[in-house]
């Protein structure tokens, strides 16, 4: 009868090593099979037809940069360069701040806390074309709301959609009323801040700013960064509500970057110079965000001190 | 007024009756979806066997292989040349038949008689009736019913061709101007002419008369203002009219209200134009025949009456513009058959060459600039057509070399 030899220790643990990570791919297969299909093939595609005429009727045709050169020409790119880099400097720092406003708020010990932040937080889950919809209602100039409030106040009412020097402003209140993604993060990192330190503080002497500079922002600094990296990628990527209250004017006052790529792609049927654009676009926000990690290391905080932070906010 | 459900399952009803071995499945597309659905079918080159097909978008197909011409298959259809009403040529191109109609849509004016009449302000149908429906009364209506401030603003009209080429061209014919030269190598919207008309058009907004085209951009459009009573007009393709917009309208409103013909322009005409919704065949697929088949069905004289009696069409043939089938379906009460007569005939030839959409945009942010005071008129759509005209070499160049349009 012959007796299996067992398995010296090394060939074994490889073999269970493998079996395992076979066992992990198995489960990270639907992810990684729709990370392939949608994301990763798609940009490898787009990367080509970037330097083809791809109208989508016809094959793609091979015009080497000519698409780039194209756009370095379009004074309409840089006009949409310009109206997104100006909502994304003036959105996101506002959005930021009311979403950090509204998470000290609600952190607050009043009365039906609960039902205050589901209040706050319904208007991001709310659809957001209908949202936009109501907005546009809201902005109209003689029968909204805000104008009504405006008249009411003995001001004159504003064309909030149709003042080219207001647009974007309207865009970015709009934009306002949807930071509860925000709100809630920051609300979380507000209730990780141990009450020791305000106390100590205020044994100190340390008054409310005191408390909110030196105490609540650099321990809530991860979170300001977190919001910070991803305000800015959604920002740059702003579509919908240019879409569907402006339709990118008056006189392309809004017409962002995304909605023209959008226009190119999709309206003009020229996909290669569509392509050319988002790889633009990619290169900008990979841009920003090598600053905005290496700017991190001088005012965000990370209690652990593993995180390859910099200098440690004084505490 | 009009009431179309059902009738679109009745039309695939009709073909599959006709064509026992055809079955048809209808595809049915949002409208704000259409443009990517579209595209995504092309892409994919699976889109179905007959399309519909917008204007904006059927010479661009055409040019570029994405329609089948159409031309062998007409003389199937056994309908005379001069009996097709001229809807038929929007979509015609290059001397080929892209994509057939299957309902008729002219503009007309639907207007509110009744906030007319109790303004005092003659009711414009019998303006019509005696030749007396031009520039002079339709100004001097918008004058007497745009008023009020704030939430009681009531406007006597949508903006003048709600922001598009293909409306607007209806004041540029009118002002004895036009689009494109006749071998559409050029823009010619900024002729003296043609200027002569956007001034007109954009005295509609700066003068209070209409709302301003960000105004109008609300769920519903003219039809929300108008089932409010804070519009009284607006110029409408005979589709919205007949069995879209007057159908959503407060049951109240729909009452007071009523269409005419468009009013003569400064060259003494009624201009009209027409996107028809039409249907092309789609190359790939393995259907032709039945395709066409289908059609011809749709255009047959039983379909057609059954399109007409919903109201989601004027006549598509010139004879039946007199036809008990026609007149019978008529509301005495909100249209009359001398002015879709009037609508129908008077319709004019608009080409939306390829490209249109982008073309569309450069001339609507320029017009926008003259109504917001940025710009002066002529620099504004001056630069506009620069800027068009360049597309048009491009598309000449493409339309040449194209093996689709031989």
């Amino acid at each position: 009868m012959a007796v299996a030899s067992p398995l010296p220790g090394s060939v074994r643990r490889r073999r269970i090593r493998w079996r395992e990570h076979a066992v992990g791919y198995a489960f990270l297969a639907p992810w990684l099979v729709g990370f392939f299909a949608f994301v990763a093939g798609p940009m490898a595609a787009s990367a080509l037809l970037a330097f083809t005429d791809y109208n989508v009727i016809l094959p793609p045709r091979w015009v080497g940069l000519s698409n780039f050169q194209a756009l370095a020409q379009d004074q309409r790119f840089y006009l949409s360069l310009y109206n997104t880099a100006y909502y994304t400097f003036l959105g996101v720092p506002a959005q930021l701040a009311v979403a950090l406003a509204l998470a000290l708020l609600l952190n607050t010990r009043v009365r039906f806390a609960d039902a205050f932040r589901s209040a706050y937080y319904i208007p991001t889950v709310a659809p957001v074309v209908a949202s936009i919809y109501l907005w546009v209602w809201m902005f109209n100039y003689d029968y909204g709301l805000i104008n009504a409030l405006v008249r009411l106040i003995g001001l004159a009412p504003v064309q909030w959609l149709w003042d080219p020097q207001v647009t974007k402003i309207s865009i970015i209140i709009f934009s306002l009323t949807r930071v509860g993604t925000q709100m809630i993060i920051f609300l979380a990192g507000l209730q990780g801040v141990p009450d020791e330190l305000y106390e100590s503080a205020a044994i100190d002497g340390a008054n409310g700013w005191q408390r909110f500079r030196s105490i609540t922002v650099p321990m809530i600094s991860p979170l300001l960064f977190l919001n910070l990296v991803l305000g800015i990628i959604s920002s740059f990527q702003v579509f919908t509500v240019a879409y569907i209250a402006t339709k990118g004017g008056p006189v392309d006052s809004t017409l962002f970057y995304v909605l023209y790529l959008y226009h190119h792609g999709f309206q003009n049927f020229r996909m290669g110079f569509a392509s050319a654009m988002a790889w633009i676009l990619f290169a900008i926000i990979m841009l920003f965000k090598i600053v905005q990690f290496r700017m991190s290391r001088y005012w965000v905080y990370y209690e652990s001190g593993t995180s390859g932070a910099g200098p440690r906010a004084s505490r | 007024m009009a009431r179309t459900k059902g009738l679109w399952e009745a039309v695939v009803g009709d073909i599959e009756a006709a064509n026992p071995n055809v079955k048809i499945e209808t595809v049915i597309i949002p409208f704000d979806d259409f443009e990517p659905k579209i595209m995504a079918g092309l892409a994919g080159k699976n889109l179905g066997d007959l399309v519909d097909v917008h204007p904006v978008h059927a010479f661009t197909f055409a040019m570029r292989g994405a329609l089948v011409d159409l031309n062998p298959y007409m003389k199937d259809l056994g309908i005379p040349d001069a009996d097709f009403t001229p809807a038929w040529k929007y979509n015609f191109w290059k001397g080929k038949y892209w994509a057939v109609p299957r309902s008729d849509n002219p503009t007309v004016l639907l207007y509110n008689k009744k906030m007319t009449l109790e303004a005092g302000l003659p009711d414009p149908y019998e303006l019509y009736k005696q030749g007396k429906w031009d520039l002079a009364a339709v100004d001097k209506m918008m004058q007497g019913l745009s008023k009020g401030e704030g939430d009681k603003r009531v406007y006597g009209s949508t903006p003048l061709g709600n922001n598009t080429l293909r409306l607007q061209c209806v004041w540029i014919w009118g002002a004895g101007g036009d689009i494109w030269n006749p071998d559409e190598t050029e823009a010619t919207f900024a002729s003296e002419a043609a200027l002569k008309a956007w001034d007109y058009m954009a005295s509609y907004t700066k003068n209070k008369w209409a709302p301003t085209p960000a105004e109008m951009n609300i769920p519903g459009g003219s039809v929300a203002l108008m089932g409010q009573r804070r519009l009284v007009s607006d110029l409408s393709g005979a589709q919205f009219v007949l069995g879209g917009q007057a159908q959503f309208l407060p049951e109240d409103v729909q009452k007071e209200m009523h269409i005419v013909a468009f009013y003569k322009l400064w060259n003494g005409k009624n201009e009209v134009r027409n996107a028809t919704n039409a249907q092309g065949i789609y190359p790939g697929t393995k259907y032709r025949d039945e395709a066409w088949k289908a059609q011809a069905v749709t255009l047959s004289e039983k379909t057609q009456q059954r399109i007409i009696t919903a109201r989601w069409t004027s006549p598509l043939r010139k004879s039946w513009l007199k036809s008990e089938m026609w007149t019978k379906s008529l509301d005495p009460n909100f249209e009359g058959p001398e002015m879709w007569e009037d609508a129908v005939m008077g319709v004019r030839y608009f080409s939306h060459l390829p490209r249109y959409v982008e073309i569309d945009r450069i001339v609507q942010t320029s017009f926008q600039a003259v109504l917001l005071g940025q710009k002066g008129i002529k620099e504004s759509i001056g630069d506009a057509k620069a800027q068009v005209d360049k597309i048009l070499k491009d598309v000449g160049e493409e339309a040449k070399s194209s093996p689709f349009l031989k």
